[in-house]
């Protein structure tokens, strides 16, 4: 099958690629429901007065500092959907990324693992980002709280 | 929900940096500033608009500064809006927030703007002048003309005073005259100016094509992507 993976790789048309309509037709890790979920540290950004709103969820492992669980929930469009599924896909691959490691995960790392963002969507990508570096932030204060 | 318009902040001063960029120096109404972090930034709102949404800027003053500093380039409504306050009126905005900074305060840091990009790394420079000024720095700096480049006299001091710091500076759009470079930052010439490269840390910021660009061709040329940090502007 004909893949249109490069299409927007340079961030000028609005075309997007066969990475970012899976993750949004199919969008892993995603919570429907927190209410019986325990997470270990929970991350909030945006407002749905201003735009979109993004809500991370994560579990790590004590012992290895990786995470191993990313969930998340969003108020936003197709390209919000996209970019967050792709972070928390990211953040548990490969038996899940460090904390010190997911911290310094980019948009740029993102967008290009999902082939291509249009420019006009690159905030979409952001905000999964930040929501993610506070919740690890949220756990990291609650665990040397507890220490 | 950090980025709440929940500060007020008063303008104290604005000063023209260059054709069409302003810094507005910012306090709150008792005269203190919030505590930041050199890289981070405040959400600013300006509801009589019609925009609802906030629009974010990089703080360009150092901690130990008298003001909390925003500088704007004029390149939309909002920003002219900004760049159009005085002295006395009031900005809504949030507290300072975001994760553009490095945690280690000893590495090696390659400092990676274009145009107002600048901004943050201001910030980050005049900090390691007063806090850190042993810390081994690299400021590369890409703007259209010598006449656009943001900041400059005090890039020129903070030079001058700290012989950890080194400033290249990249013209674009016009011949440039030595010192300064000819043509577009990239990476291959980034990681020949360094001299640790091994250890060092790379900080990029300036319009979001800028900032792709030069994570995908210092990515290209090894550097690994938690090496990385990147802060990208989009134009309001």
């Amino acid at each position: 099958m004909k893949t249109n993976d490069n299409l927007c790789t340079d961030g000028t048309n609005w075309l997007y690629s066969d990475t970012v309509k899976d993750h949004f037709f199919h969008p892993r890790n995603i919570l429907l429901d927190e209410k019986n979920y325990v997470a270990d540290g929970v991350g909030v950004v945006g407002s749905p007065a201003c735009g979109d709103m993004m809500a991370v969820w994560v579990k790590v492992d004590i012992g290895t500092l990786r995470i191993t669980e990313c969930v998340w929930r969003t108020f936003g469009c197709a390209s919000a959907i996209a970019s967050t599924s792709m972070m928390s896909l990211m953040a548990t691959e490969d038996g899940g990324m460090t904390l010190s490691r997911a911290k310094r995960m980019t948009p740029e790392a993102i967008i290009e693992r999902l082939g291509g963002l249009p420019d006009r969507k690159y905030h979409c990508s952001v905000l999964g980002h930040l929501a993610l570096r506070e919740a690890i932030q949220d756990y990291e204060e609650k665990n040397v709280a507890r220490t | 929900m950090s980025q709440e318009p929940n500060t007020r902040y008063i303008v104290r001063e604005t000063v023209a940096e260059a054709p069409g960029v302003s810094t507005l120096q910012l306090s709150l109404s008792n005269g203190s500033v919030p505590k930041y972090i050199p890289g981070q930034f405040i959400t600013v709102y300006a509801p009589e608009l019609g925009t609802p949404e906030g629009k974010a800027y990089s703080i360009s003053s150092a901690p130990h500064e008298k003001t909390l500093n925003i500088t704007v380039k004029d390149m939309g409504k909002f920003s002219h809006y900004l760049c159009s306050r005085k002295p006395g009126d009031e900005v809504e905005g949030s507290l300072p927030y975001g994760y553009f900074f490095s945690e280690s305060h000893t590495s090696p840091l390659a400092l990676i703007c274009g145009g107002i990009g600048i901004a943050p790394l201001r910030s980050m420079l005049q900090a390691a002048a007063h806090d850190t000024p042993r810390r081994s720095m690299t400021l590369f700096c890409s703007n259209r003309t010598e006449q656009d480049i943001i900041f400059k006299n005090t890039l020129d001091e903070l030079q001058e005073a700290d012989k950890n710091l080194r400033i290249l500076h990249f013209i674009t759009r016009q011949p440039a005259e030595p010192p300064m470079v000819g043509g577009r930052i990239n990476a291959k010439t980034i990681l020949e100016s360094l001299n640790d490269k091994k250890d060092a840390e790379f900080l990029l910021c300036g319009s979001i094509s800028f900032v792709r660009d030069l994570w995908r061709d210092l990515r290209s040329e090894g550097v690994p992507e938690e090496k990385i940090y990147t802060e990208a502007f989009f134009s309001h």
